[in-house]
Formats: C-alpha cells, sequence, structure tokens
C-alpha cells in the first residue's frame, strides 16, 4: 500500500530547519574574521597595504601549492619565488590541466607547452609599472577602494591579517585579501561581489618561507628549451587615437594603460588577423577592448561568458568585431563596448 | 449528492489503500460496474503518481504504447515486492474485467515508496555533508555584512543589468579557443593590477591551463 511516507515529511522537516541554520550562518562572518581586537597594528591607506603586499613578494624566498578555484574550476600549481638584489625569479608548475611550466625572470616569461612542445616567450612590461604606478600618484585606487581590516586567519599554517578592498561603486568588484603577519605576503586572495559572494579564490595551500631556492637553477631551467619551439606573439605598440578609436564615456576610476596592435596567440589552423588590444586598468582590475574587422565566418555568436571573476562580453560594431574581457562585472564591460567610438 | 461524495472519497482511499473489508470489496464491485467509476481510478491514480513521482504521465491511452511499455517492464528486473499482491491486483480493477493492461500495471504498489526511501537516504546523507562542512568551518564566502555606499554621481549612466545583457544579445557564449586566446593576451597585461604579484601573476599562470 502506498502512503504519503512520514520518513519522508520528517527529512523535508529536518532540511527546512537546517536550511534556516544554514541561511543564517551565512550571513555571520566565521569567528576568525571577527574585528581582532588586538590591533595593535593602525589602520593603514590601501596605498600602504598594497605597497607592504608588494615589497613581500620582491624579498622573499618561498615555495609551495597554489590553488585556484575559478567558476567551479580548480587548479593547482607547484611554484618557487626566489629574490636576489633586483632579480627576482619563480617557476610555476602546473598540477591540473595540461602539464605547463612557466618561468618568469623579472618581466620576461616563459610558459612550456610539453603537450606540442611550443615554448612561449613574452615580455610582461606591465609587472614593471607597480610599484611606481603606485607611487606617482596617478592611480585612483585610493578613490575607488577602502581598506579595512577585518580580522585574523591561518592559511597554509601561517597566521594572516585579512584586508577587505571595498570598492565604492558597482563598476567593479571586491577583494579580500590574507596578508602574512610577518612578512606582508599574500597567501590568499579572494574577489568579492557587490554581495560578498566569493567570484573566484585563490591561496596557499601549503607555503614555506624562506627556503633554499637555487636562483641559477631556475635560471638554467628556463634557459633549457631545446626541442621547443619558441613562440612570441607579435606586439607592436601603438596608441588608440593613431589607431582610430576613442572612448567617449570614460567608466569611472579606469584609465587607460596601453594600446597594441598584435595578433593573438593562434590555437587553432586558422590565421589570425591584427587584432587591437586596449587596456584599461583601475589599479586592482584591468579591462581588454579587443577590436577586430568583423568576419562573418569566424564572428557569429554575440553575447556574455563569464568565468570566475572574469568576465567577456563579443559583440558586433557595424564592420568592427569587439571583445571586452575583465574582472570587473558584466555591466562594466557593457560601458566599455558602448562607449567606445571610431573617430570622425 | 452525499452518496457521490462518498463514492469518489472511496476510491480515493482504494488508490492509496486505506480501505479494506467489506468496504474495499464494496467498492471495487462499484468500479467494475461503472465507467465513470473507472475513470474516477484513473483520474486519481494520475494524480497519486504525479504528486508523488513529478513525472508527467501518458494521459491518452495509447495501447501501442502500453504494450510497449509492458513488454520492456517484463524485461527489467523485478523489483521485490514488500506489499502483498492482493493489493497489487486491487490496483487494477479492469484487469479483473477485461485484463486490459494499463500504465499503472506496470508500476509495482511500492515502487513509490521505494524510491522514497532512495529520496530519503540521498536527503540524510545531504543533511550530513552540510552539518560537517559547518563543522569543519567551510563558511570561507560568506557575504560580507557591510553594503556598499554608493554615490550618486558614481551610478552607471548606463543602468543596463547584467541579466539584460544576456537577453540583448539572445546568447551565452560557450568556451572556444579563440576566446581562450582573448583570455591569454589579456591576463599577459595582468601587471596592471597592484595584486598580481604574486598572487594574481601565480593565479594566470595557475589557472590558464584549466581553459585549454
Amino acid at each position: 500500500m502506498i502512503r504519503f511516507p512520514f520518513i519522508m515529511r520528517c527529512v523535508l522537516v529536518i532540511l527546512m530547519m537546517l536550511w534556516s541554520v544554514y541561511g543564517s550562518a551565512q550571513t555571520r562572518l566565521p569567528a576568525t574574521l571577527l574585528p581582532s581586537v588586538d590591533s595593535g597594528v593602525a589602520e593603514r591607506s590601501v596605498s600602504d597595504w598594497l605597497m607592504r603586499m608588494h615589497e613581500a613578494s620582491r624579498l622573499r624566498t618561498y615555495a609551495g601549492t597554489f590553488v585556484v578555484l575559478a567558476g567551479g574550476n580548480m587548479a593547482s600549481a607547484r611554484i618557487w619565488h626566489v629574490c636576489d638584489g633586483d632579480q627576482q625569479m619563480e617557476r610555476v608548475e602546473s598540477l591540473t590541466g595540461a602539464p605547463r611550466s612557466t618561468f618568469r625572470h623579472n618581466d620576461q616569461v616563459l610558459t612550456f607547452l610539453p603537450a606540442n612542445r611550443i615554448a612561449v616567450a613574452e615580455r610582461r612590461e606591465s609587472l614593471g609599472i607597480f610599484p611606481n604606478f603606485l607611487q606617482s600618484g596617478e592611480t585612483s585606487i585610493a578613490d575607488f577602494y577602502r581598506a579595512r581590516i577585518s580580522g585574523s586567519d591561518r592559511v597554509a599554517g601561517f597566521d594572516a591579517q585579512v584586508v577587505q578592498l571595498r570598492p565604492e561603486d558597482a563598476w567593479r568588484f571586491g577583494y579580500r585579501v590574507w596578508v602574512e603577519k610577518k612578512t606582508g605576503l599574500v597567501i590568499k586572495l579572494q574577489t568579492l561581489d557587490q554581495s560578498g559572494t566569493v567570484l573566484e579564490q585563490s591561496a596557499f595551500s601549503e607555503l614555506q618561507l624562506n627556503v633554499p631556492v637555487s636562483m641559477a637553477k631556475l635560471k638554467q631551467m628556463m634557459g633549457n628549451t631545446e626541442g621547443y619551439r619558441i613562440e612570441k606573439p607579435d606586439l607592436i605598440k601603438t596608441t588608440a587615437a593613431a589607431e582610430g578609436w576613442i572612448l567617449k564615456n570614460a567608466v569611472p576610476g579606469f584609465k587607460a594603460m596601453s594600446c597594441y596592435r598584435r595578433s593573438l596567440r593562434p590555437v587553432t589552423e586558422m590565421h589570425q588577423e591584427n587584432t587591437l588590444q586596449w587596456i584599461f586598468s583601475d589599479g586592482l582590475a584591468s579591462v581588454s577592448l579587443f577590436v577586430e574587422v568583423f568576419d562573418p565566418q569566424r564572428h557569429g555568436q554575440s553575447g556574455t561568458a563569464i568565468m570566475g571573476a572574469t568576465s567577456t562580453l563579443t559583440r558586433q560594431m557595424g564592420a568592427w568585431w569587439l571583445t571586452v574581457v575583465g574582472e570587473v562585472p558584466a555591466q562594466t564591460l557593457l560601458a566599455f563596448a558602448q562607449g567606445l567610438e571610431r573617430k570622425k | 449528492m452525499q452518496n457521490e461524495l462518498k463514492s469518489h472519497e472511496q476510491v480515493s482511499a482504494l488508490v492509496d489503500g486505506q480501505i479494506a473489508g467489506v468496504e474495499f470489496a464494496r467498492t471495487v464491485e462499484w468500479l467494475q460496474d461503472d465507467e465513470d467509476a473507472r475513470k474516477l481510478w484513473d483520474t486519481y491514480h494520475v494524480i497519486g503518481h504525479v504528486l508523488r513521482s513529478g513525472d508527467a504521465l501518458v494521459r491518452h491511452h495509447d495501447d501501442a504504447f502500453m504494450a510497449r511499455l509492458k513488454h520492456s517492464l517484463k524485461q527489467e528486473d523485478v523489483r521485490e515486492l514488500t506489499s502483498s499482491t492482493v493489493v497489487f491486483v486491487a490496483e487494477n480493477p479492469q484487469l479483473l474485467k477485461s485484463g486490459a493492461n494499463r500504465v499503472a500495471v506496470a508500476e509495482s504498489a511500492n515502487e513509490s515508496f521505494f524510491r522514497w526511501k532512495q529520496v530519503a537516504g540521498v536527503a540524510l546523507f545531504a543533511v550530513v555533508s552540510i552539518v560537517g562542512w559547518q563543522v569543519s568551518g567551510g563558511f570561507d564566502g560568506g557575504p560580507d555584512s557591510l553594503r556598499l555606499a554608493q554615490k550618486p554621481v558614481s551610478q552607471p549612466a548606463v543602468t543596463v543589468q547584467p541579466a539584460a545583457i544576456v537577453a540583448a544579445d539572445s546568447q551565452v557564449m560557450i568556451r572556444d579557443p579563440q576566446l581562450d586566446a582573448f583570455l591569454a593576451a589579456h591576463k599577459q597585461f595582468g601587471g596592471t593590477s597592484a595584486l598580481q604579484m604574486p598572487a594574481g601573476f601565480l593565479r594566470n599562470a595557475t589557472f590558464e591551463g584549466v581553459t585549454r
């Protein structure tokens, strides 16, 4: 005989009770994130915090395992970092997905892709921008973000202060940064949307500070490109104005950083046309505006895609195809797309 | 009217297996004799099935479909019946009369109950998982209790919400290699972020491969 099961009613009641408890728990921060009583450390400005974080990464030698959670995907990598005066080197060995080794020597980055025996060489000149950028006062980070210590926590065995970087408007995301207390090293980072939902987070799951990492060894590994075809993305520095583009409505806080004419890293057999990349930044988040000539065979699906904290927007604009990418809310990408105009 | 209501109640009780004895026999006999009663029986069965399983049910009797269904169900392993076969037979009064097969035949009396047991088991497992997760302090991303103070001048000039973006462009992009190329090109200039070193750079170097 069939009855509406009593056991099912009990389970539903229990679930509802737990859901109400769970729901209210979500609005409460874990005890470890409550404001710490021992803030003998005075509140610093956003710039101070960012400088400290940046300096820490330059002064330390460390090794560990780094984990990234974004858009439902998880990735991890072994990392080694060594600093010797002005020379900085990093090695990142991916532990998930296709094998990949990334080496960085100051602003030179070499990525080995063993699967197709390709090594991609890039010069990330933007890495040299900071901290000069911050010190120059050109940045408006402090105008658009507020820093606040929101407590203490422990990550990968290290005590950290949790710094909240709260955006002042809805054009950008917020951040929660775990700063290792002794060194100032960022050991965990979360990107938050307006409602406080974590869009993406990355952290050391395991970390050793001041380990003997050999810079000579890393240099040797980075220089060992035998058997690999070296690819260098073509980049021609230019200006948007020279290319015939203006942004008629600037998005608050975002400044144009640089503009390049380039061919994108080839991933298919198809010929890559020259693409314009116009980069904007508010100091914490960046947006790239890619402009290409519209090709109906390649372009057709306009839309928005969101992967963790990074969103993309594609659309046709007359004879052009626009792709906007950034670690910003989708409405910000739209504002950029709508603000772009051909010079008359 | 009163009698009609009572008869409807009896059919409903029969569907739920909640009558026995003389009442049971009288109701079964009524079902055998009355076309309307059988329709009512069928209706209550459909309601019960939809409420219990949430599945759509074939409403019109497609004999060919019924025959195929019956045949394929016969191929399946017979579930252990915990109820008596008397109840099984009693759910299908038409069998007594004409031997015609109906969708309800395909399902044993306690199959729904068996399914509920599975659902209950899964639900209990989910409960234990939630409790265990709470205890282990899995709440890393709770919503910030602070709310943004938005200056009026900073309000977006474009008031389109993200949902409207999707609606206007009608589709959400599916990841493709072309898009990956744009993402990689964008990350190349991640240095414009003060959070780039080390977290930003490590994040890009770690995560990039997931999309390949």
